[in-house]
């Protein structure tokens, strides 16, 4: 909803609200197209659609639109557009015959889309008109841009306007008809005989495939003919150029080590997670020497300690939450029945011999029965991980508020819970990263910095005894850099002993893993790959729930269930709903 | 209750013929109708696999139960087999308070010539033992396991019934039928959709002869099914908006196997829809009033999108309302 007191200062509020928004759009096309589709690992990550962990090799230019410039009929129209293809094409035969040259590659993508747009059912009215709008609306903006200034570009266009009016049964774009005649006039001759079958071939991915290589083709043969008439370096370039202006939806290098494993529909869950556990070993630290876990309270001086806890607790007190509220939604949630005690009076069960006496001195009484009674019991540990990176400072008041409030909700409804936070002991490296200096650089050190691993407040403390402990994170000094696999992994170990059956841990961090030393003597993306990597293998374990709070950032990279926080001043209990809905997914 | 007259099935019935099954069984059935013969729905529509199933129960005295999700007519699957056989057939809805007297019998208290007397009153198995019936358990997984027991030694063949209260053994009357419906496979409620459902022994599971699945069914069934329901429902365009309900109802069967949300269509509710589309002339009020209202707030937006899909029209719930003012739509 607008809030009318952002409406002014829009342009400074538009970043962190376009994540919360995108996130909510993805998440309701997300639903939609595993529901037309019937594809149930689909989901997006990062923006980018993929079905089981894996890239879907969906890539066509008008799938991806903007949030800032596109409507939300765009987006449905996206959706519908992915879910035909997931539904109607195979995309290994579409990646097989996949063309070589960067202008065919746009082509046999974009006709591949086409086609399975066209297949769109007639009992989904809503979802052909949304195709429809979506097409067109990318057609406005190509032809608004100045791609449409470039031959290769225009080539193109025509192509996609001819047959996707084919393939639907209806009339070009009338905007840009007069542009794209002489095109048209041009190429008919040539791609004639292929643009007859497409539409009678719309239900056969191979025979479609014929006719679209054979227009690859005839562009191919213009394209190497401009380049030989210019007979420069800058026809060449011009015809790259307009492939990389159609914005393919890009994927990371797919032979990168960081890539997840590949799932494939055959492969079990079961072999994902080893595959993930062998990737894992790839990974290295320098030395462990000098990392250490400690608790909150040694950081901070007591006496710092306790007046931290009275600015806290003034700004808590002005908090409207209603936390016995929310300590219901809790139990709501995260309980299960177990047996608890016994219903008296009942008219069957088990005889209660206290009343036997009654049934003698009144033969009608029939309440003589007792009964055992399931209760609802919360039987969960919870843990908090907090990003201590020195990003965090800025949200940290509000932050450690809402983990305050949360765990005193959780204890209220009777979980375990645990608050533990992740940085580092120095910046760059620290003493871990001079020694490897000292003993002469050598290759690959892995990790290179001692970790500092705090605990604000372990399981068996209440929160009554940790309040000053939790305090602790007010200090901005010991927020340093952060290695987020590491200690999500830490904090999973954590959890193996305890008793609870349902254990849940909820990542709070506003960026990506980073630490200056690592990075600069590592591949790229080490730390990142990691983090992924740790928390796929966490997700495929299915022990552990994972969960992801990003503050102005999107955690779907990293974490399949996260969600993008924009924390007002003022908590108010729309944060707690959302986290709620969160956490009820599972 | 009232006596059968009739003691055996005295004809035989082309299963072919009643039933449109391209096959050449030939099924026993009673030539007049008792009381305890359930109408004929002409409209019902018989899935082939689950009709076959029903009538080798009856015909070859096996013991049937049927599961599927809600709402997809296993009750009245059996009803319409047994209404077309002429077959006297009592449902019994099981749930977890029924205890083994109000099955076997209990002595109750009468007034016989001015005085109170105890008196032995049989139960409804004891009663449909003896007589040539088809008893139908419905959510046999809601009944409590150990209650449950009391039927062992029936769902074999030939096994008696012993009454221990009356010192009596009931031999069962050679058309005797038991059949059972579950929305679970006696595994208890594993996706959270079938509350009070219990987990059934499995020594019991293992005495059911068949176990058949009736799930949802095919597009064109159902449509057949709604159309026939719905009577004012005739022209082309009727058809195109059946079609279209039914493509939402598919989703949200789809989306809920995905996790997405946790309410489904069942036949049933589309079949609802359809008759509050005639009462209240207008597609939208009726789906909300019909479906949308018995989900999740939270879920609402997901299934308006669903509904957006299939009839080009945005509900007051959808997202795109609230997409106008925070999006781009709004700005241009």
């Amino acid at each position: 909803m607008a809030k009318p007191e952002t409406n002014n200062s829009q342009g400074s509020t538009l970043e962190p609200r376009t994540d919360k928004l995108q996130q909510q759009v993805e998440e309701l096309c997300g639903a939609t197209i595993r529901a037309s589709s019937g594809e149930k690992l689909f989901r997006y990550r990062g923006r980018r659609p993929e079905v089981n962990g894996q890239s879907s090799g969906i890539r066509a230019p008008h799938l991806q639109p903007d949030l800032l410039k596109d409507d939300f009929r765009s987006f449905r129209g996206a959706a519908d557009g992915i879910a035909l293809r997931l539904e109607f094409s195979d995309i290994e035969l579409h990646k097989k015959l996949m063309p070589e040259s960067a202008v065919g590659q746009v082509l046999f993508e974009l006709l591949e889309q086409l086609r399975v747009e066209s297949l769109v059912a007639v009992n989904h009215p809503g979802a052909r008109a949304n195709l429809i709008h979506c097409f067109r609306r990318w057609c406005e903006s190509f032809a608004s841009s100045e791609m449409i200034e470039n031959h290769v570009g225009l080539l193109v266009y025509t192509i996609a306007q001819t047959v996707w009016a084919r393939l639907f049964g209806m009339g070009v774009s009338e905007a840009t008809e007069d542009l794209i005649e002489p095109q048209r006039m041009m190429l008919a001759p040539h791609i004639g005989p292929f643009l007859v079958g497409m539409r009678k071939h719309s239900h056969d991915q191979q025979s479609f495939a014929d006719d679209a290589i054979g227009i690859v083709a005839v562009i191919d043969d213009i394209v190497t003919m401009m380049d030989d008439g210019d007979a420069n370096e800058n026809a060449k370039s011009k015809a790259d150029e307009a492939a990389a202006g159609f914005n393919l939806i890009l994927y990371p290098d797919a032979d990168s080590n960081g890539e997840l494993p590949n799932g494939g529909g055959s492969q079990s869950s079961g072999q994902a997670y080893r595959q993930l556990v062998e990737q894992l070993e790839s990974y290295q630290v320098y030395s462990k020497a000098n990392d250490r876990v400690i608790s909150a309270e040694k950081l901070v001086l007591p006496h710092q300690l306790k007046k931290l806890r009275e600015q806290q607790d003034k700004r808590i007190a002005g908090q409207g939450v209603n936390i016995p509220r929310l300590s219901r939604d809790f139990s709501k949630i995260l309980s299960a029945p177990q047996l608890d005690g016994w219903n008296f009076g009942e008219e069957e069960g088990y005889v209660d011999a206290r009343r036997l006496s009654r049934l003698v001195t009144s033969p009608d009484y029939r309440q003589l029965f007792k009964q055992e009674r399931y209760q609802p019991r919360t039987n969960c540990l919870v843990t908090f991980l907090l990003d201590n990176s020195g990003s965090m400072k800025e949200h940290i008041v509000s932050i450690q508020m809402l983990v305050e409030i949360m765990t005193r909700a959780l204890e209220q409804a009777g979980a375990s819970t645990e608050i533990l936070g992740f940085t580092t002991r120095g910046w760059q490296g620290g003493k871990t990263f001079k020694q490897w200096r000292r003993s002469g650089s050598p290759e690959n050190p892995g990790r290179l910095t001692e970790l500092e691993h705090i605990v604000y407040k372990n399981a068996d403390t209440s929160i009554r005894r940790a309040r000053h402990h939790i305090a602790a994170m007010l200090k901005p000094e010991i927020f340093r850099e952060g290695i987020d696999g590491e200690a999500l992994l830490w904090a999973a170990d954590r959890m193996k002993g305890r008793p609870e059956e349902r254990r849940i841990i909820i990542v709070l961090s506003d960026g990506c893993p980073m630490e200056t030393a690592t990075s600069q003597n590592n591949e790229a993306d080490y730390l990142d790959n990691h983090l992924r990597q740790v928390s796929a293998m966490l997700e495929a374990r299915g022990d552990i729930e994972l969960y992801a709070l990003g503050f102005g950032l999107d955690l779907s990279h990293y974490y399949s269930k996260s969600l993008a926080l924009d924390l007002p001043e003022i908590l108010e209990n729309g944060v707690f709903k959302d986290i709620l809905q969160l956490l009820s997914r599972h | 209750m009232s006596d059968i007259n009739l003691e055996q099935p005295d004809m035989m019935i082309s299963v072919r013929e009643v039933f449109g099954i391209d096959t050449n069984l030939k099924a026993p059935a009673f030539s007049e109708k008792d009381s305890h013969v359930p109408e004929i729905d002409s409209a019902y529509q018989f899935n082939p696999e689950v009709t076959l199933a029903i009538l080798a129960g009856f015909s070859r005295d096996r013991r049937v139960m049927v599961q599927g999700l809600h709402g997809t007519g296993k009750s009245t699957h059996i009803e319409q087999v047994a209404a077309r056989l002429n077959w006297p057939c009592v449902r019994v809805n099981l749930d977890g308070h029924i205890s083994r007297l109000d099955l076997v019998g209990k002595d109750t208290i009468t007034l016989r010539d001015g005085k109170q007397v105890t008196e032995f009153q049989e139960g409804i198995v004891p009663w449909a033992l003896r007589r040539p019936t088809a008893l139908i358990f419905d959510e046999f997984d809601a009944g409590r396991p150990d209650v449950m027991f009391v039927i062992q030694r029936i769902l074999e063949r030939d096994g008696k019934f012993t009454l221990l209260d009356q010192n009596e053994v009931i031999e069962p009357h050679p058309s005797f039928r038991l059949f059972a419906t579950a929305n679970t496979i006696g595994l208890g409620n594993s996706n959270g959709l079938y509350h009070g459902t219990q987990m059934v022994n499995q020594a019991q599971m293992d005495r059911w002869n068949i176990v058949t699945t009736l799930n949802y069914l095919p597009t064109d069934d159902e449509m057949k099914i709604i159309l026939a329901r719905v009577p004012s429902f005739n022209c082309a365009a009727d058809e195109q908006q059946v079609k279209s309900m039914i493509a939402v109802a598919d989703m949200t069967r789809k989306s809920f196997a995905a996790g997405d949300i946790s309410t489904l269509m069942s036949p049933r509710t589309v079949i609802s829809w359809a008759e509050n589309i005639e009462i209240f002339r207008d597609v939208a009020v009726a789906f909300r009033l019909s479906f949308l209202n018995k989900c999740d707030e939270a879920e609402r937006p997901i299934i308006a999108e669903f509904f957006q899909r299939c009839f080009d029209q945005d509900l007051t719930e959808s997202w795109a309302k609230k997409a106008s003012q925070v999006m781009a739509d709004g700005q241009t």
